[in-house]
């Protein structure tokens, strides 16, 4: 097949009708380039909401007692080996952290709430949001702090402010209500998140020592890729066969389920976009056949195969589909990057929350992303093209005789 | 290898499903290596169709078309597409130039075709353009060439090839009678001192004049068939 | 040429080239059915959430003293409740109201104990304004004093079942202890686990009683005919009721809040919704726009030659474009009738069935107030929009191309071969 001559007549036959084929072009390029923003906006989104999942105390990994997801409190609680986390290797580990973590009632002079009291150890946390969070007054100093750090929306609740007392009032090890005083060594701000109202920190070796215990609730790793997760899992299972580990998405089955959402919706995406444009691209190659029958009928009187008439007309296709996609690709990258500050939602912050993102939208561009979507899209410039080249293999030979 | 270029034998081609039309009523044909054949007659004569029948573009309901010795009637679609393109030239009455190819381009892309190598082609097309005297307009567009310099440049990509047959449909059909008799003169230098053979349908007597062998076709018939010494 | 022949000319000239006009006619239909099909899903979707959200506590208006909006503090209790109930009642757009209480406490059983939500129900009306009382999965709804409703989670956490008892701790107004002794006589689940795990719900005479808040109430929450009528409601509500309550100077302020600000998530959620389901929207109507622009640049562009013609006989130019808005008029209708036609028929059959979120997706539904089957609904905006939108599309398609006739010359026109 003369590949040579075939790239070149399609090639040519782009510029022969410049305003139609821009304008094929142009719309080939919106719809790459919409559907390059909305990828990444998906995939900043699908990241917000597995980090806010990861961040939020869950980590990567958990390892947690049986029982303690159905009911958690200090009767679930174990002693974790001295190097239970040797068999994950330290590439993979970002960090991990101890924790106590227990249902607590606070109680200032004015009023009571329920939440979770955590004792942690603030030089392990940077693997959780307590890590970089903003802090009014002081974070805990280590884990033998017998200060409280309680987040802003409860602070307001209770009318409690910085160096203020609070008592916590919860159940010990041995089944006994444990009451303490605390006081106030901070307030943090995690954007009106729930986390402000659901969790209250003390240093862990302190917490211990008020429930009456050295063991901890929860083990929590961060790993340094989200893809090693399962991996992980079945390593520490292993490993620590008498305690339950679990992952993120097992952990936070609606973040999961959004996370899987978000991959279809790409998908679904792609389809309407490319729904819309097929139209379009079929009418202009049929017009562009059928205004060629003349010619095509001299190729085929000259010679030339039905096949390489065919593939002519795939050809051409495929290019007005590369120069868009490209077009497409290059101007939604671009705008990708003048989105990189991120999309404000903060207008809808607990909307946002409420699906699991957070208040500050970024896109990501992944490199895999636009390949597929790149391929996906020549793809589909060639099955459109089947019908409009099927047109014109019917030409006969007859045709350039006409007139 | 025998001396009959065409040999048609008895072929007839019946167009239409509904009330059928009779084309072409059991033809005998031949033409020989060398002839310059000019078939004439009125619209509906059948000489168009008995064209279409040697050049393979069309298949007869009854009867048998050879080319070059070749059965065309037993040929499958892409051997006679090959045939077509070893074979024959084809002059066609629109030109059916590429327009977004230059000359040189439109006669390169038929031994591009035949998987001729880049720089033979080349040299080949140019060699050809120079012979039919368009050297110069070697680069230029169809849009930018003149009716005659367009025939031309379909001339030299029909016998770039160098093909045992030149098939011509009204070639001079869009041209002017100064232009079309330049053209006759180059085809029956192609046909003295090449010894090309032609076959052309046409309904101009300047055409007819220039051709050796005048063959005259009423409702579907040969009913002349006369050799003439040129004048 | 008058109006009535432009537009047959019109008609006649879109069947000259029938697969065209199908191809850009099927663009413009794609367009719609998929607009308007995804906004009556969106639409219906939002309209059972907020059903949904609405109907399981929070109600469609809540009345609060302002001071209890802004601190939820238990002593911001708004006095004589009864009063205000039988105020609320008569205001217009009110089909039914009831009393509220609120506090925090720490549910006990045996050595056991968490802090959970107490809401102090009515539960006569509160069945008339919510109907929280259908999520209970365990025993029956609660109907006198000294009876408890707790949530699936924890009920078992505290390890009570159906017949226990569970004992109440919390701070009274006057910064007394408040004790309260309930039968639990039923379990809920709603789905949400804050709730299922923090919530629970006594009789109102006893909670108040605890909590020394005789006759207060924290929230009268008020249920409307429907959705539409909550701003109505609201605007009457403000009206009809005191700045302060009661009235004497010594009242406490008053707010009438609507779901939408009590709720302001879902409100939120739904606008995010809206604003990605508009981008692809636009995006679709875009692209089929370029599409019918395009049709349009081939069909002046073939037709040069005739219009030469009709230019050479002495027609205006600007017949000519009336007559290719018409083409472009009847584009616009093949295609928005083929949509709305695939649409309505689609909507309407799903709207009978429902569509099936999936197993995966029932959690996250639940939690997000929908749901887990949605059931999308007609309205006239989902309807109207993408036809509107692609009316105006498709004449701006068709204008562009056309003023290339303006600036034809008869003579040149007529060279270009047909």
């Amino acid at each position: 097949m003369p590949v040579g001559l075939l790239v070149n007549l399609s090639a040519r036959n782009l510029f022969r009708h410049r305003r139609r084929n821009a304008m094929l072009l142009l719309a080939i390029c919106v719809a790459v380039a919409g559907v390059t923003v909305l990828n990444s906006l998906v995939r900043g989104m699908q990241e917000d909401m597995r980090d806010a999942a990861v961040e939020n105390l869950t980590g990567h990994v958990k390892v947690l007692a049986p029982g303690y997801r159905d009911d958690p409190g200090i009767q679930h609680r174990f002693a974790p080996g001295k190097d239970w986390h040797s068999g994950v290797s330290g590439d993979a580990l970002a960090g991990w952290a101890a924790r106590v973590v227990v249902p607590a009632v606070i109680m200032s002079e004015r009023e009571t709430r329920g939440l979770q009291l955590a004792g942690v150890d603030p030089a392990r946390e940077s693997i959780s949001f307590l890590g970089d969070v903003p802090v009014l007054g002081e974070r805990l100093q280590d884990a033998g702090d017998n200060r409280i750090l309680v987040g802003r929306a409860l602070a307001e609740q209770l009318e409690t402010d910085v160096g203020y007392r609070v008592v916590v009032i919860t159940r010990g090890a041995d089944g006994s209500t444990r009451e303490a005083g605390f006081r106030v060594a901070g307030i943090f701000d995690a954007d009106g998140t729930a986390l402000e109202k659901a969790f209250a920190f003390s240093g862990l070796r302190y917490v211990q020592s008020l429930l009456g215990t050295g063991d901890v609730t929860e083990l929590s790793l961060r790993l340094r890729d989200d893809a090693a997760t399962d991996a992980v899992v079945r390593n520490l299972q292993a490993r620590l066969p008498e305690l339950q580990v679990l992952s993120w998405q097992e952990l936070e089955p609606q973040a999961a389920a959004m996370y899987a959402m978000a991959d279809t919706a790409i998908y679904i995406w792609f389809l309407v976009m490319m729904g819309a444009l097929i139209f379009g691209l079929v009418n202009t190659l049929i017009t562009a056949v059928m205004e060629r029958t003349r010619e095509l009928g001299m190729l085929r009187a000259v010679g030339m195969r039905r096949g390489a008439v065919l593939v002519q007309v795939v050809l051409e296709s495929a290019l007005v589909m590369t120069a868009g996609v490209t077009l497409g690709l290059v101007a939604g990258a671009v705008l990708a990057w003048m989105l990189r500050d991120g999309i404000d939602l903060s207008r809808w912050a607990a909307g946002a929350e409420l699906a699991g993102m957070s208040s500050r939208l970024v896109p990501r561009l992944l490199p895999g992303d636009l390949a597929l979507l790149a391929a996906m899209s020549l793809g589909f410039g060639v099955l459109a093209s089947l019908y409009p080249a099927w047109r014109a293999v019917k030409i006969e030979p007859l045709e350039a005789m006409r007139r | 290898m025998t001396d009959l270029v065409v040999d048609c034998r008895g072929v007839g081609r019946i167009y239409g499903d509904g009330v059928p039309v009779r084309a072409l009523e059991s033809v005998d044909f031949q033409v020989r290596r060398g002839e310059f054949v000019s078939l004439s007659g009125p619209s509906g004569s059948g000489k168009s169709t008995l064209l279409n029948l040697i050049g393979g573009l069309d298949r007869p309901t009854q009867g048998e078309v050879r080319v070059d010795g070749e059965l065309l009637n037993a040929l499958s679609e892409p051997a006679l597409a090959d045939l077509r393109l070893h074979k024959l030239g084809f002059v066609f009455q629109a030109y059916n130039l590429i327009p977004v190819l230059s000359a040189r381009e439109n006669v390169e892309f038929i031994l591009q075709l035949q998987g001729v190598g880049a720089s033979e082609r080349r040299r080949r097309a140019l060699e050809m353009l120079e012979a039919l005297g368009l050297a110069g307009l070697a680069d230029r567009r169809p849009g930018e060439l003149s009716g005659g310099q367009q025939q031309r440049v379909a001339i030299a990509r029909a016998i770039v090839t160098r093909p045992v047959l030149l098939l011509a449909d009204e070639p001079s059909a869009n041209l002017d009678s100064v232009t079309t008799e330049e053209l006759l003169k180059l085809l029956r230098n192609l046909n003295e001192a090449h010894g090309l053979t032609i076959v052309t349908a046409t309904h101009d007597p300047l055409v007819m004049g220039y051709s050796r062998r005048k063959v005259k076709l009423r409702d579907g018939a040969v009913v002349d068939d006369a050799v003439v010494e040129p004048v | 040429m008058t109006g009535a022949m432009a537009l047959q000319i019109g008609w006649r000239n879109l069947w000259r080239n029938r697969r065209r006009t199908w191809l850009t006619a099927g663009g413009v239909a794609f367009a719609v059915f998929l607009v308007v099909a995804t906004m009556c899903v969106q639409l219906g979707s939002y309209r059972t959430m907020e059903e949904t959200a609405t109907s399981l506590l929070t109600g469609h208006v809540q009345i609060q003293s302002a001071d209890y909006v802004e601190e939820e503090r238990l002593e911001d209790a708004l006095s004589a409740a009864g009063l205000l109930a039988a105020r609320v009642r008569q205001v217009e757009g009110v089909a039914a109201a009831t009393p509220r209480m609120e506090a925090f406490v720490l549910a006990s059983a045996g050595e056991r104990s968490f802090g959970a939500q107490l809401l102090g129900i009515e539960p006569q009306s509160h069945a008339r304004v919510v109907s929280f009382h259908e999520r209970i999965i365990h025993g029956r709804d609660l109907r006198s004093a000294g009876e408890g409703v707790l949530g699936e989670t924890l009920a078992r956490n505290l390890g009570v079942e159906v017949g226990d008892e569970a004992v109440l701790l919390g701070s009274a107004r006057e910064g007394g202890v408040a004790a309260l002794v309930v039968r639990v006589v039923g379990l809920f689940r709603t789905g949400m686990a804050e709730l299922d795990r923090g919530l629970l719900l006594a009789h109102i005479d006893d909670v108040r009683e605890a909590f020394e808040l005789q006759d207060r109430v924290h929230t009268l929450v008020v249920r409307t005919p429907d959705l539409d009528a909550v701003d109505r409601t609201v605007d009457a509500l403000v009206t009809a009721l005191p700045p302060r309550w009661p009235e004497d100077a010594g009242g406490e302020p008053v707010r009438v809040r609507s779901w939408q600000e009590v709720l302001p998530e879902l409100r939120q959620a739904i606008e995010i919704d809206r604003i990605s389901g508009a981008l692809m929207y636009w995006i679709v109507m875009v692209l089929v726009g370029f599409s019918v622009v395009n049709t349009f640049i081939m069909t002046v562009y073939e037709r040069t030659r005739e219009f030469g013609v009709l230019l050479a006989i002495g027609m205006r130019p600007r017949r000519i474009m009336v007559m290719l808005q018409w083409e472009a008029v009847f584009i616009w209708a093949l295609g928005t009738g083929t949509g709305l036609l695939l649409a309505t028929a689609l909507v309407a059959w799903l709207g009978r069935v429902g569509i099936y979120l999936g197993e995966e997706m029932e959690q996250l539904a639940r939690e997000m107030y929908m749901p887990t089957r949605l059931y999308p609904t007609f309205t006239t905006e989902a309807l109207l929009t993408a036809p509107l939108v692609m009316f105006v599309g498709t004449q701006l398609a068709a204008v562009l191309p056309s003023l290339r006739i303006l600036r034809l010359e008869p003579a040149t026109a007529l060279r270009v071969p047909a």
